[in-house]
């Protein structure tokens, strides 16, 4: 007996190592398992035995002052343990995010919570590692989308918890999979799970229709397929392929359009339209077609001037801003044009976003009323430091130009004009439309196989099918600057929202009308050798340096004293 | 007052020590070396990436610069951490200068809080040093201040978490090793404890120390990640107190 009072708490210490045993098990397999029930049999017995084993000491301890003291102490303890796990749960349930990123990468985009209200049925199964970056993002995503639509069922599904479900679907991916289902229609996401690529992946799945775009080729125009060249469209072509858009580079030549496309796109023409190709658009306008064209300074003059029979007057300048806040802002360039809200007026392309624009080498666009068949306006207009300048190509320096009221338009220019097609016979469809000046003198291509284009291509009435039957309704926008949404400029401002709202008004898709994320990234960090150099000196040696002479003349000054 | 004065008197213990200064040596030296490294790395891959701009668009000072430095950051803390705790209590149990505290005019609480801010003050001290990174960037590209305030804001919470988990450890023995490998198994465990269970929500991955610190790090601050660390640090300043306030009727 002697014995086992002396070595009693060796009992006590087994019971209670066995109750941490039972929790850690009841806490892994969150239920009561039969292991949970022995060792908790267990150490049970082994802390009742310690209990009668011990009693004189325990009863002793617990009279004592120091186990009163401290068993208050504990529950203090014990309780504001508790307070601070109920403020946390209390916060977790009531949780607010603030997003401190200038750009607010992390707050969905207007646009993205327009398409997330208008979701109806739709369910996104996503398959990430479980705590892995992407996962957490997409949780933050979809739980953004879910405040806005509540309808929206989410499951998050980790592959290698759930393989049955992830064979399934197919998961193969590394990075992960997203899975949008919406009936029988469903989308798939395995690289990218941005917000930008969820939301057009949810917008091609709510969309019934796909908008056929036909890109203009053979003129010069900026490549939609070109995603490598700053000067490139091939980013936003990637976007539009992401979206319920069908692109396709077409050659006006082909005629057809109306059989074709939706909409057609013209985007910086370097050289003429043929007549028959100016008219296959004027046809396509006419029988309620949809044309977006961009116009660099100086290039195709013939078509320039062949957009005034829709009431656009394109002109032969170059819009040069003297604006001080620009060039505070570091736009040195007197040819880039930083256009803010004052600078546009109210239309549901403009009104769908906040930021700036910016537009470089632009050329004046403005409409004229009282043209026949033709109602439009001009919506995007400079300050008024501005002036169109006509006598650019004489200068070497638009450094040394200089407003001239008697030919250049000063201030507030007009840079694009909407127009809507109010009566398509008044269009003059198939008559001669010779642009002020020298006809374009567009060289005949060799015919093109498979092509329906009509044998001769300078005959404008060629082009004009038998059962033309014009109507109103056809939509125009004319921008005098074709490369604001190319690959070098996409990411400026809102650049982007400017084009793919034109084109979502083009084609009806309201929609799609509004800000959308901010093209992040890009962020460059160019340093020549010496700076980099400089930047390991101050890292590696400098800093860390002068905290070991600290030490150093501590240790010397101790050694001295 | 009381409390900013022991403060000081702490700050200035650690700074009158050759270790004090050779541990803020090397901390810069390592976050330094990360750093340098990683601005290197970023702009190999920016040159590479030049000539393609849909690809260059993936570039993010954010994500692939700040975000990782400020990673590698809370875990050299971590390893720090405990040991500017370590002596904060032990130290005046082994000289046994801790009654002759106790029996000063302050309180347990302005002993506490002082000694908390002291620490607090040093690891404010060693992460002034790494204001290089914010300096540099900024003389050559635009980096996110939301970013950059969030990451500092979660080293410093890190910090205080760690540094009030090793003040209750080190009031619990008079052995400084002991008290710094407590302090820093438990910080490690508590910061490995996301990686036990895949779901975010789940209990072992909410009491995590790295899981309320990945938004934070990005510019994103929660709620739940500040009542967390508000939570855990009251939490152990209060039982720290309750032990050193023990010494009384002990």
């Amino acid at each position: 007996m002697d014995k086992l009072q002396r070595y009693g708490w060796t009992l006590g210490v087994a019971g209670l190592l066995g109750v941490v045993v039972a929790g850690s098990l009841w806490f892994l397999f969150k239920e009561a398992t039969q292991s949970v029930i022995i060792a908790a049999s267990v150490a049970t017995a082994l802390l009742g035995t310690w209990a009668y084993v011990d009693r004189q000491a325990l009863a002793g301890t617990l009279a004592s002052r120091g186990f009163r003291y401290g068993s208050g102490s504990a529950t203090l303890v014990g309780m504001v343990g508790a307070i601070a796990l109920f403020g946390f749960v209390l916060s977790k349930n009531h949780d607010h995010r603030w997003d401190l990123t200038q750009e607010q990468r992390f707050t969905l985009s207007e646009q993205s919570l327009q398409v997330a209200r208008g979701l109806e049925g739709v369910e996104l199964i996503a398959f990430f590692q479980g705590g892995s970056a992407e996962e957490r993002r997409f949780r933050d995503l979809s739980e953004g989308l879910r405040l806005a639509n509540p309808s929206l069922q989410v499951r998050v599904v980790d592959p290698f918890r759930d393989a049955a479900l992830a064979r399934q679907f197919a998961v193969t991916s590394a990075y992960g999979t997203v899975v949008l289902k919406r009936g029988e229609a469903s989308q798939r996401l395995e690289s990218d799970f941005s917000e930008d690529a969820v939301v057009a992946a949810l917008i091609r799945l709510q969309s019934d229709e796909k908008h056929r775009v036909c890109w203009s080729t053979g003129h010069g125009e900026f490549d939609i397929a070109d995603d490598y060249t700053p000067g490139g469209y091939g980013t936003v072509g990637a976007k539009l392929g992401g979206l319920n858009y069908a692109v396709t580079p077409y050659r006006l030549l082909q005629g057809a359009l109306g059989d074709h496309c939706d909409a057609v796109v013209v985007m910086g023409p370097q050289e003429e339209l043929l007549p028959v190709e100016e008219e296959q658009l004027a046809v396509f306008l006419a029988q309620g077609g949809r044309v977006l064209v961009g116009l660099e300074p100086g290039d195709a003059p013939g078509f320039s001037s062949a957009l005034a029979r829709y009431g656009v007057v394109v002109g032969d300048d170059l819009v040069l801003d003297a604006d001080i806040a620009a060039r505070a802002a570091g736009l040195d360039d007197p040819t880039a044009l930083l256009l803010d809200q004052r600078n546009r007026a109210p239309h549901p392309i403009l009104e769908a976003f906040r930021g700036d624009l910016l537009l470089q080498l632009t050329r004046s666009v403005s409409f004229l009323d009282g043209t026949p068949g033709m109602a439009g306006s001009e919506i995007v207009r400079t300050g008024p430091s501005a002036w169109a300048e006509t006598q650019w190509r004489e200068a070497a320096e638009t450094d040394a130009l200089g407003p001239d009221p008697s030919v250049d338009i000063v201030g507030d220019v007009p840079l694009m004009v909407v127009a809507e097609v109010t009566d398509g016979g008044a269009l003059g469809v198939g008559e001669q439309h010779a642009p002020d000046g020298a006809a374009p003198a567009a060289e005949v291509p060799a015919p093109l196989e498979g092509l329906t284009a009509p044998l001769d291509l300078s005959d404008r009435s060629a082009a004009v099918p038998a059962d033309f039957s014009p109507v109103a309704g056809g939509r125009l926008v004319v921008i005098g600057d074709a490369g604001f949404a190319s690959n070098r400029f996409i990411a400026a401002g809102s650049n982007q929202d400017l084009f793919f709202n034109s084109l979502a008004w083009l084609v009806d898709e309201a929609d799609q009308l509004g800000e959308r994320p901010e093209v992040l990234g890009g962020d460059m960090l160019e340093m020549n050798i010496l700076e980099e150099a400089l930047l390991w000196l101050v890292s590696l040696f400098l800093v860390p340096g002068l905290a070991a002479i600290m030490a150093l003349v501590i240790l010397v000054r101790r050694r001295f004293q | 007052m009381i409390i900013l004065a022991i403060a000081g008197r702490e700050l200035r213990s650690i700074f009158h020590t050759t270790v004090g200064w050779l541990v803020i040596a090397g901390f810069l030296l390592m976050t330094g070396f990360f750093w340098a490294t990683m601005v290197s790395f970023y702009i190999v891959q920016g040159a590479d990436l030049l000539s393609n701009p849909n690809a260059a668009m993936q570039m993010s000072l954010t994500d692939h610069l700040l975000a990782p430095f400020f990673g590698n950051t809370a875990v050299v803390l971590l390893m720090l951490s405990p040991a500017l705790s370590m002596r904060l209590f032990s130290e005046e149990i082994k000289q046994r200068t801790l009654e002759l505290l106790l029996t000063a005019p302050v309180s347990t609480w302005e002993i506490i809080l002082g000694k908390f801010l002291g620490a607090m003050g040093f690891v404010g001290a060693m992460l002034l040093g790494t204001l290089t990174v914010p300096l540099s960037l900024w003389l050559w590209a635009s980096p996110d201040p939301g970013a950059l305030f969030g990451g500092y804001l979660s080293l410093g919470l890190l910090a205080a978490a760690v540094i009030s988990l090793g003040m209750l450890f080190s009031s619990l023995s008079q052995n400084q090793i002991v008290a710094v490998v407590l302090t820093f198994s438990a910080s490690l465990a508590l910061w490995i404890l996301s990686w036990v269970s895949e779901d975010p929500q789940a209990l072992v991955v909410q009491m995590s120390l790295s899981s309320h610190l990945q938004d934070l790090a990005t510019g994103v601050v929660r709620l739940s990640d500040l009542a967390y660390f508000a939570g855990f640090v009251g939490f152990f300043l209060f039982a720290t107190q309750q032990r050193v306030d023990s010494t009384r009727w002990r």
